[in-house]
């Protein structure tokens, strides 16, 4: 407390213990010593004790921000908790609780968890259960994917899960759970999300890990931050004080958003875009820099592939090897790579430490004519035409020139419903940098993604303002540590290459996949609710959940999911476990304490794979303890060259990964694609994740416009319906977790529709009535409410309530399974609906 | 005069509605079901995170709101009992839960409407036992309560849990008769407003604007 | 052949046959009878209520955080209104030495008593923890205008019974009447003060503007004076009836052009109140809105075409016909009331910081319609249970002025003026 004159502020026991007439013997105020009891009463079942652990856990769900808690345990109960102070960052500046790391105590011990191993009696989704122990569960399992393996073949076990669990133990850091399913050569499903940013932007930079971004702390030295379609205030809220931190100490902050959010709010311009169309608006914007001449010449001719010659017949870089050089062989070290999104921990068997490269450098005209390897010139000219054998070579950024004459700011402001006005005054912005752009989840949400990301990192290399201080691109929610291990003992590489959850629903209905047969009877889920939380509920259920033989869900809580399995497994909360976080928006590997016993049957997912591989005739694989684990993940060479260990974290309790603070990506523009600098033009397209499907590559090679596939006017959808669909990451839950939590249902007590009075009005719709929601796919009821914030034309709904919660349908019935072929992502936003008013009952 | 005079500083510009606070609270001091000492309120438009305006042209933002803490309060000046009172130590306003006779009086008197709640049924909980800090004095059916700023904390030398936690950093809290303490910093170097300040209540809640 | 006539605090009154029963100090037939046997089982029925209410907690009423007094509040404003002025109308002509009331004194103080312990009734139900009614005496806040109000409602009632007693002693001519006059002008006074402090309770209050205007005193005082004389007639008339009393039409005749002034005065002050409020447009504007269109306008219209058709009736000779007259005190009675419903849900029914939040069961009456569709309706509207309660309560002020009646002498004397 500041200010004050005494460490106690004055107050002497006499004046504090004036509430209530008796008093318990309550110890002298010196020192700080905790005040025992001085209620006279207790609340029913709550014995008198004077002692108080406090242990130190991580909240880990998925909205990243891997807060470090304090987890007050009396009488072996966690009863609260509280914010934990950060040794890595003794500013206090990744201090941090919320609303649901505060809620926590009912995640643990409401109603809703899975005490006990349970056996589906009735029909799947009837909620008839008997309870059976674990023994007879594991073992039911354990025959059940015998038989189904000796019937189908091993890959008929698939396995797959959410991001309810960024511990690297059990959750989905975890290698464990590719060494069980590996060894029985089970069928990884990849989850598909946020992969469209990732593709978009990984094209032009390189693998650097999923998501990186400047760290937050960074934002103040921007000049402009610019925030393209993330609701940092709600999805993220943790970073939100950078944010405003950054604005006090100048930064304009600039928001393009559909929709009104609280940072919107806060924004120093907010920008209105159209949905679906954040592409034309960062192709516009370099239409103004291209044509004004106010790219920045220096950085692309050194960084980028802009002075690169393109084959006009092959659409690839012509390359000294064309010119008869010889292509060099080298072998360079295997670089590391971040992972956040879901990859098979056993590919890394057996591989080596390098990696053989072929080196043919692209070739640039230099200032004399010459064509030379691009790295030999001495001003390698980022326009011109060189005839290659009748061939023309145009340099790339001469076609992204003329890609991007079609954006001028006239006609991108017909896509995009900017004022032409409003996108040459985003550019001059933008060229007055150095700026940090901050893509979100928002225009990764349709099937034109990837494009968007594509031309933010365009504008990227366009301007140069990348790699240093206050100046990057990218997504900024979660780091992923490079530098672990994602070998440990008893790996096996997995037999059968990983299969896209997108992909899953046509392989259960034909059998067959990229042309074979593929049998898929079974599915594992663990940490993961996607029924509520995949696209095209109806999809999963007939096609996916309705082909399945056998459903085996582990979660802590009851879900959607776990509705339709055929045996639910409880799974243990996070404070009942000991873990360590190596996925995190601190970038710190942070040490999460088990504070108390696990409840009821509950076991930790790690305890779970260990009964898996006993009965499934592998008594022998997963027989290290849970520190010695850690201890092959994490102590590796690199990590401890920073001095980290795993028993450093334990006895440090958080540790920062990165040599530096605040730690920038790309920092000497050294990209990590073939050619270490900024591919803006893509030579050689591929998708995110090849299952053998076909893609238009001409379209591939630069970011261009084009409209997603339901949400546009004009859609084969809008004959019937007229509203795109947007979802919002409420403050309320992270996903579906905290769903039930009744704390927090007290504030937010049901399902809501936002949508603005003009729409609601033409539909006959009162604020505060309940509607339907509805399209092809399938319809959700909730309570409409009106919100002037919300784009006239679409609709926001906080994403994740429970079926049970809504008065019929819910939200993910709505949403396309349509995915584009090139990121393979769920589209959550590119659908059209209708809204009426909800009549029965 | 009081010898401290503690309040507490809420800056609009920073905060975003997230109800962190509101559920610190509502932890920290085991409050019963359905009743809650902080809300988020939201200035804009109808509900929460609307704004005002007709879009694109919209504004909005948050205010937080409990107990004002007022130096002149009109809550003491009515009870019946004395169950409510001014601490002339810190100036808390505190209210005795064993001596509040449940007459409501305070509760027509503060002009800062939903402050104070009253249990209105034997106090319910989520779950079957005491949560937050174990100081906290015990819920009793059918009297008034309202936020404490946190009186156990006080004692032990912390700020009350609502200023801990907020992710945006926006609340502040300390002895305004401190000149060098940083709510008085602030005071001097931001803009400010109170609630209702022509109710004649000086209350000890400031907002940033 | 009985006949029962009902107002609210009243009680059922019972014409006797012709001849007089029994000796001076009891009265009444069977129908008293009946009527005390009825009021005893309301009485009883409303305790049982109460018991439910402290037991399963006060949640099943109506009221909740925003809108914290209800009913029983409105109650005890009402009473305490119909006791001030019943005692006034008593204390007044023997204060004065007006000849041609005496008659009626005894009954109106009793008639007074009664709505005093009823008002006190309706403070008890409406406390959350009355097993704590003592601490008003050990811990009192001699600064809130709640203390005074207990102590001057305290003082009220033991004075009002001393007063009663005073009337008889001065009939039987133990004591002077000088004497009596003095204790009249104290009881005046005193009934003066306890509206006045009930008033305070209010009119002092900043935080509702509707509240706040130091004019609630005397209104208060002058909505005593018109719905205790309303009582007072109501009572006469239906005693008169019931053969239990004479009374002088005349008297009536004056008490009815009282009754009418009283009325004027009350609605001169409604009169000013609501042009001090709409004048300044803004937040005035806004009650001036809600009493006159809004919510409370039912309210508003019954108290205004009410009290106004009384004045009417009671100032027009031709009018002034004994039904009518009934017919006209009850409309002030109702108009009064109906003010104290304006004053105090009313009061309620403005949120001084009406931005929108999260709303709670516990937070306001029509909790799921959020803020804004809370304060659409009726910010409050009293549940069954309230009513039951309150009817109680009522029983219970029914059942003592019928035992009154029945028991004690308080018929006029002979020779009495």
């Amino acid at each position: 407390m500041s200010g004050t004159k005494s460490p106690h502020g004055g107050l002497t026991r006499r004046s504090f213990l004036k509430t209530t007439a008796a008093v318990a013997g309550a110890t002298a105020l010196a020192g700080g010593t905790t005040l025992t009891a001085l209620a006279e009463s207790y609340e029913p079942g709550q014995k008198e004790t004077g002692e108080e652990q406090i242990f130190c856990g991580v909240c880990r769900g998925n909205c990243s921000g891997t807060c470090k808690l304090n987890l007050h345990v009396v009488d072996g109960k966690i009863v609260k908790t509280s914010k934990r102070k950060f040794n890595s960052f003794p500013d206090g500046s990744v201090d941090r609780i919320c609303l649901r790391g505060l809620s926590q105590v009912y995640n643990i011990y409401g109603p809703n968890r899975v005490q006990y191993p349970m056996r589906r009696v009735g029909e799947r989704g009837a909620g008839e259960w008997e309870r059976i122990s674990w023994d007879d569960a594991v073992s039911e399992i354990a025959e059940r994917w015998q038989e189904i393996r000796e019937k189908y073949g091993d890959q008929a076990i698939a396995y797959t899960r959410g991001s309810g669990n960024l511990g690297t133990v059990s959750g989905v850091a975890s290698p464990m759970f590719n060494v069980f399913f590996n060894k029985i050569n089970s069928t990884q499903i990849k989850i598909a999300r946020d992969q469209a940013n990732t593709r978009g932007i990984n094209r032009v930079m390189g693998n650097l890990g999923d998501w990186v971004l400047n760290d937050p702390s960074d934002f103040k030295n921007a000049k402009t931050l610019f925030v393209w379609g993330a609701n940092i205030t709600d999805a993220q809220l943790h970073d939100w004080h950078f944010v405003a931190e950054a604005q006090e100490s100048g930064t304009r902050l600039v928001v393009i958003d559909p929709i009104m959010t609280q940072l919107a709010a806060k924004a120093d311009m907010w920008i209105p875009v159209k949905p679906a169309t954040d592409a034309a608006l960062a192709l516009s914007m370099m239409y103004v820099m291209i044509e004004e001449d106010a790219v920045n010449k220096p950085f692309m001719k050194a960084h980028t592939c802009a002075p690169f010659l393109v084959r006009e017949d092959t659409g690839e870089f012509l390359r000294m090897s064309d010119l008869g050089v010889e292509p060099k062989t080298i072998e360079v070290a295997r670089t590391q790579v971040s992972q956040a999104s879901s990859a098979n921990k056993g590919a890394a068997v057996g591989q080596s430490a390098t990696v053989t490269k072929t080196v043919d450098p692209p070739a640039a005209l230099d200032s004399n004519g010459e064509v030379v390897a691009v790295d030999d010139a001495s001003d390698p000219q980022l326009s011109g035409t060189y005839d290659f054998g009748g061939v023309r070579c145009r340099t790339a950024f001469d076609l992204l020139k003329d890609d991007v004459m079609d954006y001028s700011p006239e006609k991108a402001s017909e896509i995009c419903d900017v004022p032409a006005e409003t996108i040459t005054e985003l550019a001059h912005i933008a060229l007055d940098g150095p700026c940090i752009h901050r893509l979100g989840w928002g225009s990764n949400s349709y099937t034109n993604g990837v494009h968007a990301a594509h031309a933010n990192a365009t504008m990227a290399a366009l301007t140069g303002q990348i790699g240093y201080s206050g100046a990057g691109t990218g997504v900024g929610d979660f780091k992923a540590c490079w530098g672990i291990n994602a070998v440990v003992k008893g790996m096996t590489a997995a037999k059968y290459p990983m299969i896209s959850a997108l992909f899953l629903p046509e392989i259960m209905r034909t059998g067959k996949y990229k042309g074979q047969d593929y049998p898929i009877k079974s599915l594992y889920i663990y940490a993961g609710n996607p029924v509520s939380n995949q696209v095209n509920t109806h999809e999963y259920l007939d096609d996916i959940v309705g082909n399945l033989d056998f459903l085996v869900v582990a979660d802590y809580a009851f879900t959607d999911t776990t509705k339709y399995a055929d045996i639910v497994l409880p799974a243990s909360h996070w404070f009942e476990q000991e873990d360590v976080v190596a996925i995190s928006a601190t970038q710190c590997f942070i040490h999460s304490e088990k504070a108390i016993e696990p409840l009821y049957e509950s076991k930790p997912d790690i305890e779970i794979l260990r009964l898996f591989a006993e009965k499934m005739g592998h008594p022998d694989l997963i027989t290290y303890t849970d520190d010695e684990y850690m201890k092959m993940v994490i102590d590796t060479a690199s990590l401890g060259a920073l001095g980290i260990t795993y028993d450093a974290i334990k006895e440090n309790e958080d540790m920062y990964w990165y040599p530096k603070k605040p730690w920038i990506p790309w920092e000497n523009a050294e990209f990590r694609t073939d050619s270490g600098r900024m591919e803006f033009y893509v030579e050689k397209p591929t998708v995110q994740f090849d299952m053998g499907q076909d893609f238009d590559v001409e379209r591939e090679h630069l970011p261009r416009y084009f409209n997603p596939t339901e949400a546009y006017e004009g859609s084969p959808a809008w004959d019937k319906y007229k509203l795109i669909l947007l979802s919002e990451r409420p403050r309320f839950r992270v996903h579906s977790m905290w769903a039930d939590n009744a704390y927090l249902r007290e504030l937010d007590p049901e399902p809501t529709i936002k949508i603005n009075p003009h729409d609601a009005e033409a539909r006959g719709i009162s604020d505060g009535d309940y509607v339907e929601v509805y399209n092809d796919r399938g319809h959700c009821v909730a309570k409409a409410v009106f919100n002037n914030g919300i784009r006239p034309g679409c609709m926001v709904y906080p994403k994740s309530w429970q079926s049970y919660q809504h008065k019929a349908g819910c939200w993910s019935e709505l949403l396309t399974s349509e995915y584009d072929p090139v990121g393979v992502n769920e589209s959550y936003f590119d659908n059209l609906v209708e809204v009426r008013v909800w009549n029965e009952g | 005069m009081a010898e401290q005079r503690l309040a507490m500083l809420i800056d609009t510009k920073r905060c975003i509605g997230c109800n962190s606070c509101a559920v610190a609270c509502k932890i920290e001091n085991n409050l019963p079901n359905n009743i809650w000492w902080n809300r988020v309120l939201a200035v804009g438009g109808d509900h929460l995170d609307s704004p005002e305006g007709e879009y694109p042209n919209l504004k909005m933002h948050n205010i937080t709101l409990a107990c004002q803490h007022c130096e002149n309060p009109a809550c003491v000046k009515v009870c019946p009992v004395g169950a409510t009172y001014k601490d002339p130590e810190t100036g808390v306003v505190r209210q005795d839960y064993d001596k509040c006779i449940g007459c409501r009086m305070c509760m027509a008197a503060c002009p800062y409407t939903g402050v104070r709640s009253f249990n209105w049924e034997e106090p319910q909980y989520h779950l079957d036992f005491a949560v937050g800090d174990r100081d906290v004095a015990a819920h009793q059916k059918h009297v008034v309560e309202k936020c404490t700023f946190c009186w156990h904390r006080l004692a032990k030398g912390l700020a009350p849990a609502c200023i801990e936690v907020c992710s945006a950093r926006a609340r502040y809290f300390g002895d305004l008769n401190d000149p060098s303490s940083e709510v008085s910093q602030l005071i001097r170097e931001r803009e400010y407003k109170q609630l209702l300040p022509e109710r004649g209540t000086n209350p000890s809640v400031y907002y940033l604007v | 052949m009985t006949e029962n006539v009902s107002t609210a605090g009243a009680a059922n009154a019972a014409q006797a046959p012709a001849e007089a029963r029994g000796p001076r100090s009891r009265w009444g037939g069977r129908g008293l009878n009946v009527a005390i046997i009825v009021a005893a089982v309301v009485t009883v029925a409303g305790l049982v209520l109460w018991g439910v209410q402290l037991s399963g907690g006060m949640v099943q009423t109506g009221m909740r955080n925003l809108d914290s007094w209800g009913l029983y509040i409105t109650m005890f404003m009402f009473l305490v209104g119909l006791s001030a002025g019943g005692l006034i109308i008593s204390s007044v002509p023997k204060a004065f030495g007006m000849r041609g009331f005496g008659g009626i004194s005894k009954v109106a103080v009793w008639t007074s008593i009664c709505c005093t312990v009823l008002a006190i009734g309706f403070v008890v139900v409406d406390l959350g923890q009355p097993a704590r009614l003592w601490e008003l005496f050990a811990y009192s806040n001699l600064g809130s205008p709640l203390m005074w109000d207990i102590l001057v409602l305290g003082t009220y009632l033991i004075l009002s019974c001393v007063y009663l007693w005073a009337q008889l002693r001065a009939e039987r001519g133990a004591m002077s009447h000088t004497a009596l006059r003095v204790i009249s002008v104290v009881a005046l006074v005193c009934a003066v003060l306890v509206h006045s402090v009930t008033a305070w309770i209010f009119g002092l209050q900043q935080s509702h503007e509707l509240w706040h205007t130091a004019l609630l005193g005397p209104w208060f005082v002058s909505s005593a004076l018109v719905c205790g004389t309303a009582l007072v007639m109501v009572i006469v008339v239906a005693l008169r009836k019931a053969g239990y009393m004479e009374v002088e039409q005349e008297n009536l005749v004056k008490l009815a052009k009282m009754l009418g002034a009283f009325v004027c005065v009350d609605l001169y002050f409604f009169g000013c109140d609501l042009l001090t409020s709409a004048f300044l447009g803004g937040s005035g504007a806004e009650v001036v809105q809600m009493l006159v269109f809004g919510q409370l306008a039912p309210f508003f219209w019954i108290e205004i075409v009410g009290c106004a058709v009384c004045a009417v009736i009671c100032f027009a000779p031709k009018l002034r016909t004994t039904p009518l007259l009934v017919v006209a005190s009850i409309l002030a009675i109702a108009g009064i009331f109906c003010k104290r419903v304006q004053l105090l849900v009313g009061g309620f029914q403005i949120p001084n910081l009406d931005l929108p939040g999260a709303v709670t069961s516990m937070t306001v009456t029509n909790w799921e319609a959020g803020m804004a569709g809370a304060y659409q309706g009726l910010v409050y509207w009293p549940t069954p249970l309230e009513f039951g309660v309150a009817l109680g309560v009522v029983g219970l002020g029914a059942l003592l002025l019928c035992l009154g009646l029945k028991f004690l002498p308080l018929k006029p004397a002979e020779g009495n003026e």
